[in-house]
């Protein structure tokens, strides 16, 4: 048998596999799954090379702007939400959910398609209000409108990026450093850019993801791997203490897609909470620390990622069984 | 000198000279009571235009142009100078943009549209007709017309008060435009959610401008009510704004110039017209207004600020207006294998 770790559909390793050596590039859903629980291939060469980033020691990984030496970071609980519910008519998208985050963590919340994933997201960020439940962030209450979330320190990206098309990139990020400013918000990352001009904090934070093109751009005529960049950046512009970023490396090559890995384990390190939905396994695998596994708007299992990959509930409704 | 200076240069004096000129140059197609009238149609476009920067369609400037005439009423009647009643007509307009800005925070697009169109038809069948009845009474037949300020009783000259004051409002909303609240309402239009999670208000930014709106079409009111001195109840059909929504289009939605010069023309237009057929035509004044801005919107549907950009640069010697990037249009890739294999990325279909 193969060294893979997890169990798969030959005929879909085999595609897999032929495309990703025909193509040399990473595939797009080639790691996650189509709804019906039926294959996942977990690549240890692609694990391999996400986990590297576990160990490697903030400051080394990405050019310029992060502070080059980690530092003492408390670990705290950050997040909790309890018993969080919700539903569209008959549809209970997320019922009785628990999760909680802490600081200088990355947390992982995966599930089939449906599951209640971004459902969980928007309910945290205010664009729903759920039926019941109660949600913690930072030691109060977490409630009101997604502006005053957002200004307390919640911020987030979008499964389809939701950039300002016609304005500039700078633009676009300097939306999230007046937040910064307005809402007295040091950066958890690098208090040093509290102390620098709008436009300069965003240029420094779009090189510090990543993004190398031009900033006076229409941010509608990015590619799509740069919409995704800047999205990032643009939240981080807004100084946030909890990170939600729903699927953020679907649409990113490899190179992108490992610097990304590196990015978000340096930022965790320098102490910001991340909050993570992603299909791509070797990535969530790789990097989160613990793991949530909805399916039909209930927790079936959390852990670490050693305990979730184990897990038969996890098996039978998300990872797939070999034939 | 430069080619542009001087384009630039001798735009502006001629349009400058066109401006002072107007109600003694088009003396030959009718009094100057048309020009005065389509200014005050442009202050009321003006306002519907401004709408479009958050988004939205409201049918209530007509109704809030009624409110306008009712302070300017009660406020002379008072015998308040005209130079306080401005002022009071300006912040009497905001209870009212905030009632409308409670829909605006419901409901959107359509929704908000007929809200708004609900709002109107109530003002005019129970406030209106009760104020203003069939004869534009303020009190039946001791009816006392609204004045004209004083130094600006001709029509000649109150069309100077008029277009003065049309030019202030373009110049405030053009600042506002360019200011951060513009580049926030654009991004409120691109996406309302995006804007808030980063920790700014689309209420807040929708009240303002709301508020806007209202002020103008106020104060559009009060300048109406001095142009008429009487006004019926029936000057206010809420079904106008239908009319002066349209007009919006053809100036180009969300653009102050395109507004006030559609508004201007469309309003003054139809008034010209019926001077120059001496009264054979009244009736399909608004039947050629239809046609034309059907053509024009058909033709340029960027409106008539899209054909005044593209005959600036060309003026001026510039490459075209290179296409716009209009909207962003949001694609999920991951259900695109054409967008996937432009990036050169592989799907795996997952059996």
């Amino acid at each position: 048998m193969s060294d893979r770790r997890e169990i798969f559909s030959p005929e879909a390793r085999r595609r897999a596999a032929r495309l990703m050596a025909e193509r040399g590039r990473l595939t797009r859903n080639g790691n996650g799954h189509n709804g019906n629980g039926t294959t996942l291939v977990l690549d240890p060469a692609k694990l391999a090379r996400f986990e590297p980033a576990r160990n490697r020691v903030a400051g080394q990984l990405v050019e310029g702007a992060l502070p080059a030496r980690k530092r003492r970071v408390e670990r705290r609980e950050i997040l909790k939400v309890e018993d969080l519910a919700i539903h569209f008519g008959g549809v209970h998208a997320l019922d009785g959910v628990n999760l909680a985050a802490r600081t200088a963590e990355i947390a992982g919340v995966i599930g089939p398609n449906g599951a209640g994933k971004t459902t969980f997201f928007n309910c945290l960020s205010g664009l729903l209000t759920p039926d019941r439940g109660e949600i913690t962030f930072d030691g109060h209450k977490l409630n009101g409108s997604p502006a005053t979330r957002g200004r307390h320190g919640l911020g987030r990206t979008f499964q389809t990026p939701k950039l300002f098309g016609t304005l500039t990139v700078l633009d676009n990020l300097i939306f999230g450093c007046r937040t910064a400013d307005s809402a007295r918000r040091d950066y958890v990352f690098d208090p040093s850019l509290r102390r620098i001009s709008h436009e300069e904090r965003g240029a420094r934070i779009a090189r510090m993801v990543g993004y190398r093109g031009d900033l006076n751009v229409p941010a509608g005529s990015l590619p799509f791997g740069d919409l995704r960049t800047v999205e990032l950046a643009r939240a981080l512009c807004g100084a946030p203490s909890l990170l939600m970023l729903d699927e953020p490396a679907s649409g990113l090559d490899v190179s992108q897609a490992e610097d990304f890995v590196d990015l978000l384990r340096k930022l965790s390190d320098l102490g910001l909470s991340i909050l993570l939905i992603e299909h791509d396994m070797s990535l969530v695998m790789g990097i989160c620390d613990y793991i949530t596994v909805l399916d039909f708007g209930q927790v079936i299992a959390e852990g670490t990622p050693a305990e979730v990959q184990r897990n038969e509930a996890v098996i039978e409704a998300y990872l797939g069984r070999e034939d | 000198m430069t080619r542009r200076s001087v384009v630039r240069g001798a735009g502006l004096t001629l349009l400058t000279a066109f401006v002072l000129t107007m109600p003694y140059a088009m003396k030959w197609a009718g009094s100057a009571f048309a020009i005065d009238y389509g200014v005050i149609i442009g202050m009321l476009v003006l306002s519907v235009s401004v709408l479009g920067w958050i988004g939205e369609i409201s049918l209530a400037p007509v109704a809030q142009m009624g409110f306008g005439l009712v302070v300017v009423n009660l406020c002379q009647e008072a015998g308040l100078p005209f130079l306080v009643i401005l002022p009071l007509v300006v912040i009497s307009s905001i209870p009212i943009s905030l009632l409308l800005g409670i829909f605006a925070l419901r409901l959107r697009g359509v929704y908000f549209a007929i809200a708004t169109l609900a709002f109107a038809y109530t003002a005019q069948k129970t406030f209106f007709q009760e104020y203003l009845g069939v004869q534009g009474g303020f009190g039946g037949t001791d009816s006392k017309s609204i004045t004209r300020p004083a130094g600006f009783v001709s029509s000649e000259k109150f069309y100077y008060l008029v277009m003065g004051s049309l030019l202030l409002m373009a110049l405030i909303c053009a600042l506002v435009n360019r200011s951060w609240i513009g580049t926030s309402l654009t991004a409120l239009r691109h996406s309302e959610a995006a804007l808030s999670v980063l920790g700014h208000s689309p209420g807040a930014y929708k009240l303002f401008t709301i508020c806007l709106s209202g002020a103008l079409a106020t104060v559009g009111g009060a300048y109406f009510g001095m142009l008429q001195g009487l006004v019926p109840s029936n000057y206010f059909q809420p079904a106008l704004a239908i009319l002066y929504f349209g007009f919006a289009v053809a100036g180009g939605l969300g653009s102050v110039s395109g507004a006030v010069v559609a508004g201007t023309a469309f309003g003054a237009i139809p008034k010209y017209f019926d001077s120059l057929s001496e009264g054979k035509l009244v009736g399909y004044d608004l039947f050629f207004i239809g046609f034309l801005s059907l053509g024009l919107v058909l033709w340029a549907p960027g409106g008539l600020a899209d054909i005044g950009r593209r005959l600036w640069r060309r003026l001026e010697g510039e490459a075209p207006v290179p296409r716009a990037v209009i909207g962003f249009e949001e694609i999920d890739v991951r259900d695109s294998a054409a967008a996937a294999a432009e990036e050169g990325l592989a799907t795996v279909e997952v059996p």
